[in-house]
């Protein structure tokens, strides 16, 4: 599982950096497969997308910065996920766009695994 | 302005120019590279065009393909309302519309396409509406917000562009005239333009197949449309979709082989080795097609105006790209993947809710096309398919409980 030290969001995710963050119950282990992403709506924030690969678990914003579409509803494969739209896609452990027309960085979000359960890292809404 | 010399030139700046421009750039960052627009605007988007544009909800320039400071910040000269009107292949010069001619060592045709127009129709005939460009959906959503009554809405053609507009202009009372027996009959099944053309009708569409207009004249509504039937319909405003063709009259004009678009070989390479073309504009040899192609998808043209803008600068790629579409009509996501080809080929139908089904046509055991309704994991899945030309179980792809992307492991 992926190491997820409690301080704080890395660059790139959805928020400014602060206080008020804290480690929000996802989704169970089970809902997340390497062939299937889960989207995971909490109250306040921006969807997530959560994607499993190599064995370990990713979280980023489930919404393209390209298009109006869900990234956890596209392919995924070698770590890179595609927007079903419109064939962009992105780092999913980065969150970088590699392809165009996506060229803005998706958030990624930290992530743990407690028991059966996906835990993610929010900032503060 | 233009100032007469750049090392490689792009004439157009849709997907596949703005592709080739970045591309020929990125290849040879010491050459440089001039992008010509004929229209005054930034590099923009044609696919919302007919989608929320026209409903109101994002003007042309919101979703630039990239904009004048993305592509300076890449290095590439982009001159807004550059017309061409003819190439000198013997001094390789691009001649403008007032200004002096341009020299290239290599020139990329990205011309793309222009509508088709029905004689009967003319483009500038009072109440009559073509959507291709910024400026004509402009002019169609303007005429749309105008009627302040529902207007009585002609939509000539129900191909992908007259359905999208035929959704847009939802409210109006719509009648679709469609010369053929089925909608969107170059892209999809019978069975699945049915689908589609009852999501139209129960929005309130009337369609009329087996239809087409023998007369047309100013009348006190608008347009008065006689019909092959004998009918005559009155239209407050008509909006034509019936295609496009490839803008070709450069390369014709320059003596370059012509066919259904500029002929080019798998490098995007015309018969003259300095010149290339891609797009909408080009007529391409491809490993996956027994005879030259010619395609009108936003994915084709980016990626083979990359193929082509990375040849020019000398590289020696072969666009080898399996071709997409998608199509957003009322709450209806269609997208396509592989060869239209083989619509002709035997079909097989997944189905995986109300109005959510894809359906594959299959060659020799491998997918060539794939439709869907409403199923975009599985069409991105199905392009892998195609693209690896992976073997697949009739029984295993139409049964929703096989899981498509194992499909894709050996």
């Amino acid at each position: 599982m992926q190491a997820a030290p409690p301080e704080g969001p890395r660059s790139g995710a959805a928020n400014a950096p602060g206080d008020g963050g804290r480690w929000i119950s996802a989704c169970p282990v089970a809902d997340v497969s390497e062939d299937a992403a889960k989207k995971v709506d909490i109250e306040g924030y921006p969807s997530v997308a959560v994607f499993k690969v190599d064995d370990q678990f990713y979280a980023t914003a489930d919404l393209c910065t390209h298009g109006a579409a869900s990234l956890s509803e596209g392919f995924v494969e070698n770590g890179i996920v595609e927007c079903p739209f419109h064939s962009g896609t992105f780092d999913i452990k980065t969150g970088q766009a590699l392809t165009f027309p996506c060229t803005e960085a998706i958030a990624t979000y930290r992530v743990r695994v407690e028991g059966d359960e996906i835990l993610i890292w929010l900032d503060g809404p | 302005m233009v100032d007469g010399r750049a090392e490689i030139v792009v004439i157009g700046a849709g997907p596949a120019g703005v592709a080739a421009a970045l591309a020929a750039k990125r290849t040879q960052p010491a050459r440089r590279v001039l992008l010509l627009a004929e229209e005054d605007r930034d590099p923009y988007e044609k696919p919302p065009l007919s989608k929320s544009v026209l409903m109101g909800m994002a003007e042309p320039e919101s979703k630039p393909i990239a904009d004048g400071g993305a592509l300076a910040a890449a290095g590439v000269t982009f001159v807004r309302g550059a017309r061409a009107v003819g190439i000198d292949r013997g001094r390789r010069e691009v001649h403008l519309l007032e200004q002096p001619p341009v020299a290239y060592d290599a020139l990329i045709l990205a011309t793309g396409a222009r509508v088709r127009v029905l004689p009967v129709l003319p483009q500038d005939m009072a109440g009559v509406h073509y959507l291709r460009t910024a400026a004509d959906a402009l002019l169609l959503r303007e005429a749309l917000r105008r009627s302040d009554r529902p207007a009585d809405v002609v939509v000539v053609g129900a191909g992908l562009i007259g359905l999208e507009a035929a959704a847009a202009a939802a409210g109006s009372a719509i009648t679709v005239l469609e010369a053929g027996s089925s909608a969107m009959a170059r892209v999809c099944s019978a069975d699945l333009a049915r689908m589609i053309v009852d999501r139209h009708a129960r929005a309130g569409a009337r369609f009329r197949f087996g239809t087409t207009i023998v007369a047309a004249s100013p009348s006190k509504e608008g347009t008065s449309l006689r019909l092959s039937d004998g009918d005559v319909l009155e239209a407050g405003l008509v909006i034509v979709g019936i295609g496009a063709k490839p803008d070709i009259d450069l390369a014709v004009a320059a003596g370059l082989p012509v066919g259904d678009g500029i002929l080019v070989d798998e490098q995007c390479r015309t018969a003259d080795p300095a010149i290339f073309a891609a797009g909408d504009v080009a007529q391409f040899r491809t490993r996956w097609c027994a005879d030259p192609t010619r395609l009108e998808n936003w994915r084709h043209a980016l990626d083979q105006g990359n193929v082509a803008g990375t040849n020019a600068a000398g590289g020696e790629t072969a666009y080898e790209g399996v071709p997409s579409f998608w199509s957003d009509q009322h709450d209806l996501m269609i997208q396509g993947a592989g060869w239209p080809d083989g619509l002709a080929l035997p079909c097989l139908r997944r189905t995986l809710g109300d109005n959510r089904v894809i359906e594959f046509h299959l060659r020799d055991g491998r997918v060539r096309y794939a439709v869907a309704i409403g199923a975009a994991r599985e069409i991105n899945i199905t392009r892998r398919l195609i693209e690896r030309q992976i073997l697949v179980s009739p029984q295993a792809l139409a049964d929703p409980a096989v899981p498509l992307q194992g499909l894709l492991k050996p």
